[in-house]
């Protein structure tokens, strides 16, 4: 492997991914370094919503407007990231009324479809909403999936030249007369240190940008501000489900697979690492939700989490903003003179691949290469498609997930978790989270990837605590019996506990 | 109708309840909302396998570990029960187990290493006697797997089976060709096993992986109701032994147990009516006068002398999570639990809080007020995974603590004619 590249990006989120192969497909050679797994941050921690733009019309207009564009060509270009569920907004009759001209006025501006329909009509559909709906629009929201999404986008990368290195976090840059000549690696399996020669470093360290422009002596001031999730075991509603209502707490539902994605709020917080959810705040967001879904509560919770948006306030006005309202695009060489160095913060999943536009745009130019952005024009595809397997192949039945599947999770993999492989394959995403698949899985791969017992024990109860840390926020109801019952076959009837396994990674 | 007995809950406490209750000649009725976790759980009675359960050694002696339990923890439902009538309500399992033909053995003296579906051994106390098998001294084992069934997968298991034993175990996957378009679950694939084609299929695949004089270590899926005589066939035509490791669910051990113990019931003369939650009670005077359920849009009402409660817990529905509080279903008992909900650390051998919560009993298994002790009602007997203060999924006691409280509650209850005492 070189150590030479022209361009290293920072972050293996939908913004890096997105920006990696931008570079590689105007033929700029790139290395992506992800200190975890691909979406591991933000992109892997959020709501799944592929914006029509709707949820924007009011309060953010522009930002509205690059939504519905991106969403007409990710539904193109990405279907394998996308399920295509379609969208609703209901206002009920605790709602302001007049906000809903307003809305309609946006979406009209915004160029985004509307349709209404009576509550009646939608209530045959969708029988888990309020019957005090007064108001109900179709809009064209989707669900997409952040790791696949991540994942296809290395893929079309790496087919284009890019290289990528995950569990390899950025410690440091060499500089030379205020300019960046490379990035100190550390991989962070091993703890071994490398140095990477660049022209140019793309900063998309999301929630993190700021500590990682620090470690180059720059100065972003973003403000980490968290959002709550939770995981009904279910499908609650077929449509995304969005209040429609001035953006606020717990208005958005997103079917994905077999679940139902519920939430958010927005809180400022400590730090980018803080994503664990309470069972304070969940309960908050039930209260809300309760409005939309009556029933809510009686619903069996599987999980909550949390994500953290990076909140950027500029420093010295709008000097060096070469921005949208949405996303921010930070030359810092106009702050501070530091050459080789762009960071992108801001934006929404949703909008990553005009970010990584408006961002290889601008490097390009300074490269001298002249290439036009075509990521827009080629379709991208998921690493592990989901093909329709036989019956008797799958090994996890909520997510039908099969053999073949956890084969090419793999496959170019030394090593590798079953978070890995459940990002990539969506293995113990559904509503039994892992109680069954997870063992199934570990026997698999011990045989299949002739691991050593103790690696393969070792996946095995690391997979199962991390089921059980998202678990713990929610663990009452239908869930607790649950909990119940996998303590019941890992503790009581596998005497799993008692077996040695590799270390835990610290 | 008076019944003499009501037993709530079909699990094998209310079972042990309902066994200890119609030996002393009582009328004797088992109302239930569903199967108990016997269809979940080994079909192993577990009596003690850790003690304390931070220790990294299993017991291999569960009298003595429980006698000094009994000592030490005196808020635990053996300290409740004693050591006397956890040894009575052994006797008489085994002694039903015999009657209802499918026979257990064990001795309270010993715990018996199993292997289980990973390869870890975990000690036991009551078996099926066609598990009476070592594998700790056996010479030659062989593992194996059946390709139909996604439940098991014997390298992995062999693998971890010999870091414990410290040498070599051989494991085989054999396909039965099936052919079904589907996963098998275990109880299928047991289903299946009692066609005498496809069992003879089985028996030509274990002859080719060459098993005899060895310990063959296969899932539990030798047949639903005709194992024993699969086991046999097997045993006989390759002249070796055969040990069923216990599955995920559904498990066909534990179905064995439930199915061969609720007949034995009913041959006794226990009533049962199953598939409806005891939904409505009435209690005067600390006693409870009646309790019902709602079946076809009407109450249905049970009058009983006394009630065993053998609910379950929060994994049977006796008790039920909510997000500041937990509940008891039936009679809506004060539950003991302790201040912090859960810990990090899923496997943590200490047990989860979660766990011990529960009702508090007095030394005859009447529901108690945690903070004063008092009696809330006198006819009723609480028995099972109901019970507060403990953990079975670490102690390895689940299915220990459901005989043995069962039974006393079944005598007590038989007895009647109690107070506060
Ligand atoms: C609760 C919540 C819900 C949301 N819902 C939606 C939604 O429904 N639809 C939508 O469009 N948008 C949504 N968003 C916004 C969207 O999730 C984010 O805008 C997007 O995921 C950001 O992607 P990113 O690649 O910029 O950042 P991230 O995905 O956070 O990627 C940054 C990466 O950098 C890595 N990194 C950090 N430091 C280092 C280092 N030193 N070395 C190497 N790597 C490093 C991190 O590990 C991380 O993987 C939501 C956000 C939140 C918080
Ligand atoms: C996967 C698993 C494996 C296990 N393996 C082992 C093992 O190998 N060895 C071991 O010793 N233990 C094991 N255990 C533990 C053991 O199974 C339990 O501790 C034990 O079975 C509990 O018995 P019980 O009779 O108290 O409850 P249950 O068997 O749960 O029975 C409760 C009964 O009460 C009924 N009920 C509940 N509420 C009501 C109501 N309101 N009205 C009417 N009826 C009601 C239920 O329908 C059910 O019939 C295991 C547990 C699990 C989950």
């Amino acid at each position: 492997m070189t150590n030479k590249v022209q361009v290293v990006v920072i972050g293996g989120g939908a913004t890096g991914t997105g920006i990696l192969r931008d570079l590689a497909l105007r033929g700029i050679d790139s290395l992506l370094v992800e200190q975890n797994d691909l979406a591991t941050g933000t992109s892997g921690r959020f709501h799944g919503l592929l914006h029509s733009g709707a949820r924007y019309v009011v309060k953010d207009l522009h930002s509205a407007e690059e939504c519905i564009q991106e969403n007409i060509i990710l539904k193109e270009i990405a279907p394998d990231c996308i399920e295509d569920t379609g969208g609703m907004f209901i206002a009920t009759k605790n709602d302001d009324l007049s906000y809903v001209n307003q809305w309609l006025e946006g979406c009209e501006k915004a160029g985004i479809n509307t349709g209404e329909v009576s509550a009646q009509e939608l209530l045959k559909e969708e029988p888990a909403l309020t019957p005090d709906i007064v108001k109900a629009y179709y809009v064209p929201d989707a669900a997409v999936d952040g790791f696949t999404l991540a994942a296809a986008n290395v893929l079309s990368a790496n087919k284009a030249g890019a290289q990528v290195k995950t569990y390899t976090k950025v410690v440091g840059f060499k500089l030379e007369q205020n300019k960046v000549r490379g990035v100190y690696l550390q991989n962070k399996r091993t703890g071994k240190e490398e140095l990477v020669g660049c022209d140019y470093v793309i900063n998309a360290g999301g929630a993190w940008a700021g500590q990682i422009a620090a470690l180059a002596g720059q100065n972003i001031n973003i403000s980490p501000d968290k959002g709550v999730l939770v995981i009904f075991n279910h499908r609650i509603t077929n449509r995304v489900l969005n209040h429609l209502r001035p953006p606020g707490d717990g208005d958005i539902f997103v079917p994905h697979g077999s679940v139902t994605v519920f939430g958010t709020t927005s809180r400022l917080t400590s730090s980018p690492d803080d994503n664990e959810a309470t069972r304070g705040e969940v309960l908050e967001l039930l209260a809300e939700g309760s409005n939309l879904v009556p029933d809510l509560k009686e619903m069996r919770l599987i999980r909550a989490f949390a994500g953290v948006r990076p909140i950027y306030q500029p420093e010295g006005g709008e000097v060096g903003r070469e921005a949208t309202r949405d996303f921010t695009l930070i030359d810092h060489s106009r702050f501070t003179g530091l050459q080789g160095m762009v960071s992108v913060v801001g934006g929404k999943l949703t909008t990553f691949r005009l970010m990584a536009k408006v961002a290889v745009d601008m490097v390009a130019g300074r490269l001298g290469i002249d290439k036009p952005c075509i990521t827009h024009l080629e379709k991208i595809y998921a690493p592990v498609p989901r093909n329709g397997a036989k019956p008797g192949e799958y090994l996890c039945q909520c997510e039908m997930v099969t053999k073949k599947m956890l084969d090419q999770a793999v496959l170019e993999k030394e090593q590798f978790s079953l978070s890995d492989v459940r990002r990539l394959t969506r293995l113990g995403m559904g509503p039994c989270q892992g109680t069954f698949c997870t063992f199934r899985a570990a026997g698999y791969y011990h045989e299949s990837r002739g691991l050593k017992v103790k690696a393969a024990n070792k996946l095995l109860k690391d997979h199962i605590e991390e089921r059980w840390k998202g678990s713990k926020a929610v663990l009452w109801g239908q869930q607790a019996q649950e909990a119940q019952l996998t303590r019941g076959i890992y503790l009581g009837l596998l005497n799993l506990e008692r077996l040695d396994s590799d270390r835990h990674d610290v | 109708m008076m019944y003499d007995v009501v037993v709530i809950g079909a699990g094998l406490a209310g079972f042990s309840a309902a066994l200890a209750a119609s030996e002393s000649g009582k009328k004797v009725i088992v109302v239930a909302q569903g199967m108990g976790n016997l269809y979940s759980a080994s079909g192993y009675i577990d009596f003690l396998g850790y003690y304390p359960t931070t220790s990294s050694k299993p017991v291999l002696n569960p009298g003595k570990a429980l006698e000094q339990l009994i000592v030490e923890k005196t808020d635990h439902p053996y300290a409740r029960i004693g050591k006397e009538n956890i040894s009575r309500s052994f006797a008489a399992f085994i002694k039903a187990s015999r009657e209802m033909g499918l026979p257990y053995t064990g001795s309270l003296e010993t715990n018996l290493l199993m292997p289980t579906a990973v390869g870890a051994l975990v000690p036991t106390t009551l078996y099926p006697q066609s598990a009476e098998k070592d594998v700790v001294f056996s010479r030659e084992i062989v593992v194996v797997g059946i390709k139909e069934l996604v439940d098991f997968y014997p390298a992995y298991a062999a693998e971890n089976l010999e870091r414990q034993l410290g040498r070599k175990i051989r494991s085989v996957w054999v396909d039965l060709g099936l052919n079904v378009g589907r996963e098998l679950n275990s109880y299928d694939l047991a289903l299946t096993l009692e066609k005498p084609d496809i069992r003879n299929r089985l028996i030509l695949k274990l002859k080719e992986a060459d098993v005899q004089n060895k310990l063959v270590l296969i899932p539990a899926v030798l047949g639903v109701n005709r194992w024993q005589e699969v086991i046999s066939e097997i045993e006989e035509k390759l002249q070796c032994q055969v040990l069923e490791i216990p599955t995920l669910p559904p498990s066909v051990m534990g179905y064995r147990l439930a199915q061969s113990f609720k007949l034995y019931l009913k041959k006794k003369g226990v009533e049962f009516i199953i598939g409806f939650p005891v939904s409505y009670v009435k209690c005067t005077d600390r006693r409870c006068e009646e309790v019902g359920i709602i079946a076809n849009e009407r109450v249905k009402k049970i009058k009983g002398y006394n009630y065993c409660l053998a609910t379950g817990g929060i994994l049977g529905e006796g008790l039920k999570v909510l997000p500041d509080e937990i509940k008891e279903q039936v009679f809506n008992l004060p539950i003991k639990k302790s201040k912090e909900q859960l810990l990090n650390d899923f496997f943590n051998s200490e047990g989860q809080p979660l766990s011990h919560a529960g009702v508090m009993v007095n030394d005859n298994l009447q529901p108690v007020n945690p903070q004063t002790q008092a009696v809330i009602l006198t006819n009723v007997f609480v028995a099972g995974a109901t019970l507060a203060s403990y953990d079975p999924f670490v102690e390895k006691s689940g299915n220990g603590v459901a005989l043995a409280s069962g039974y006393k509650a079944g005598v007590l209850a038989a007895k009647g004619g109690f107070s506060d005492e």
